[in-house]
């Protein structure tokens, strides 16, 4: 049989966004593949640096995506604090800790459900989804918002927190790390789950270190990168933040690494409550930005850069912003050529891939 | 203890900069980050960004000047996921970059070359 040339998106059943791969196929087998990012341009760099004034951009970035939100606001926060010179006290960092891992356990109990349903399972899928919504109460109690919420500003954060809320989320982790175990143990140990994942999109780790492979899909590789180990803007490490690593490099470890890091920072979330540091929630702010400054944070999907430039004056000369999704595009284009076509869905969300971001 | 971000930016030319990249870098040493567009209204400047593997903070940037009629090089022989951010850096800008494919960050009937002071929108 000759060339096939097999569309996937920009719109297609397993995509949560658009993105579209031209895949040339022989036999079913990917020989290569074509990748079109640009479906969504939002322009968001370009508004940042003639649109909105400084003390705007964290809510401007917030909208690059709505599942890590916290991220980019986060990113940009950290970045002109540094241009303007601000210091802020421990519970803000506390605080600010807090609400990005409740954000990355959440994206991850998505990413995972979107696999299984590809994989073939509604049910986990929906299972998923259903104990994810524990730690959706806890960010809407926080923030007011289940997603998209504007929680970090510029010397401090939005609202603080009482020990209502303390009580409250202290209750809904716990249930939530129960339910985690039981569905990260039917993704370990069910026969069928593994054969539809084990082995499939598998990248080594020599592939993930020649490809700049960001996030959990360098850590399932067994390749140690996590922008909380290799920058510091926020104290992780006393809060018991680990490196989770998983070696097989498959579908199957992408999701038991995220598995892994949710835990993780379930247990991170639970050492804040229990050793919140008194203070104000927001220090004063002055002055306008001036200097260049690089920021690297780790969102739930790898490692969020971002750039930022000023010269004192309102608006920034420039705001560059490079996301997780993006650093592993080449490697995802890398993967699919000798796949089977049938597996390239779960490849793909595997990646828990977010184009809202790649296309900002 | 919070340790500060160490940025060393060394300035290069498009003459020199894949023969720099090619001496400096190391897979399993050195993460390549992006290369970052600032147009300095009139002139383009370049940074090609790297970061440290297991080494808290250190930040290397190779940075170059140049014209916008230009035509930049391409690091992807020494850096295999750098197209992306070359082929974005030309959509962005409007710039020729080598080997870069056209209009895959920015469709043909949009704006072109946004992020240039002079496109306004």
């Amino acid at each position: 049989m000759g060339k096939i040339i097999v569309p996937f998106g920009s719109q297609h059943i397993a995509l949560p966004e658009p993105v579209s791969f031209l895949f040339e196929t022989e036999n079913e087998i990917i020989t290569n593949v074509e990748a079109h990012v640009g479906y969504v341009h939002r322009g968001i760099e370009k508004a940042a640096i003639t649109k909105f004034e400084f003390n705007q951009l964290p809510y401007l970035t917030a909208r690059v995506c709505g599942l890590c939100s916290i991220t980019h606001a986060g990113a940009v926060v950290h970045g002109l604090e540094k241009l303007l010179n601000i210091e802020v006290n421990k519970r803000i960092d506390y605080l600010r800790m807090f609400v990005v891992e409740l954000d990355r356990i959440h994206s991850h109990l998505l990413a995972n459900g979107h696999v299984a349903e590809v994989v073939g399972y509604e049910n986990l899928f929906m299972q998923t989804f259903k104990i994810r919504e524990d730690v959706m109460d806890v960010l809407e109690r926080i923030t007011g918002n289940r997603v998209q919420y504007d929680y970090q500003v510029i010397g401090g954060v939005a609202r603080d927190i009482d020990s209502e809320i303390v009580e409250f989320s202290k209750k809904k982790l716990k249930t939530l790390k129960d339910n985690v175990l039981k569905i990260m143990d039917f993704n370990d140990s069910d026969y069928t789950f593994g054969l539809k994942t084990k082995g499939v999109g598998v990248i080594s780790k020599e592939m993930a270190t020649k490809f700049n492979t960001a996030g959990p899909i360098a850590r399932a590789s067994g390749f140690a990168t996590d922008a909380r180990a290799e920058y510091d803007y926020l104290p992780f490490e006393e809060v018991g933040y680990k490196m989770q690593l998983r070696t097989s490099g498959d579908v199957w470890a992408r999701n038991m690494v995220r598995f892994d890091e949710v835990l993780n920072s379930i247990e991170m979330c639970e050492n804040i409550l229990d050793n919140l540091p008194a203070g104000e929630s927001k220090v004063k702010v002055k002055g306008r930005p001036e200097g260049e400054v690089v920021v690297r944070v780790e969102a739930p999907r790898g490692e969020c850069f971002y750039y930022l430039k000023g010269s004192k004056q309102k608006v920034l000369d420039r705001v560059r912003i490079r996301v997780p999704t993006y650093a592993n595009i080449p490697i995802l284009k890398e993967l699919f050529v000798g796949a089977k076509y049938s597996d390239a869905q779960a490849i793909v969300l595997s990646f828990d891939p977010c184009m809202s971001c790649t296309a900002k | 203890m919070m340790v500060e971000p160490i940025m060393n930016i060394e300035e290069v030319t498009l003459e020199n900069v894949v023969e720099k990249t090619k001496q400096f870098y190391k897979e399993d040493e050195w993460n390549f980050i992006t290369v970052n567009g600032t147009d300095l209204k009139g002139e383009l400047q370049i940074d090609w960004l790297f970061s440290k593997y297991n080494d808290k903070n250190i930040i290397q940037i190779f940075r170059a000047v140049v014209s916008f009629e230009d035509k930049i090089p391409s690091i992807v022989p020494v850096i295999p996921s750098a197209w992306l951010a070359e082929w974005e850096l030309g959509d962005m800008f409007g710039v020729d970059v080598e080997n870069a494919a056209k209009n895959v960050f920015i469709a043909k009937d949009s704006i072109q070359a946004p992020l240039r002071a002079d496109t306004k929108f």
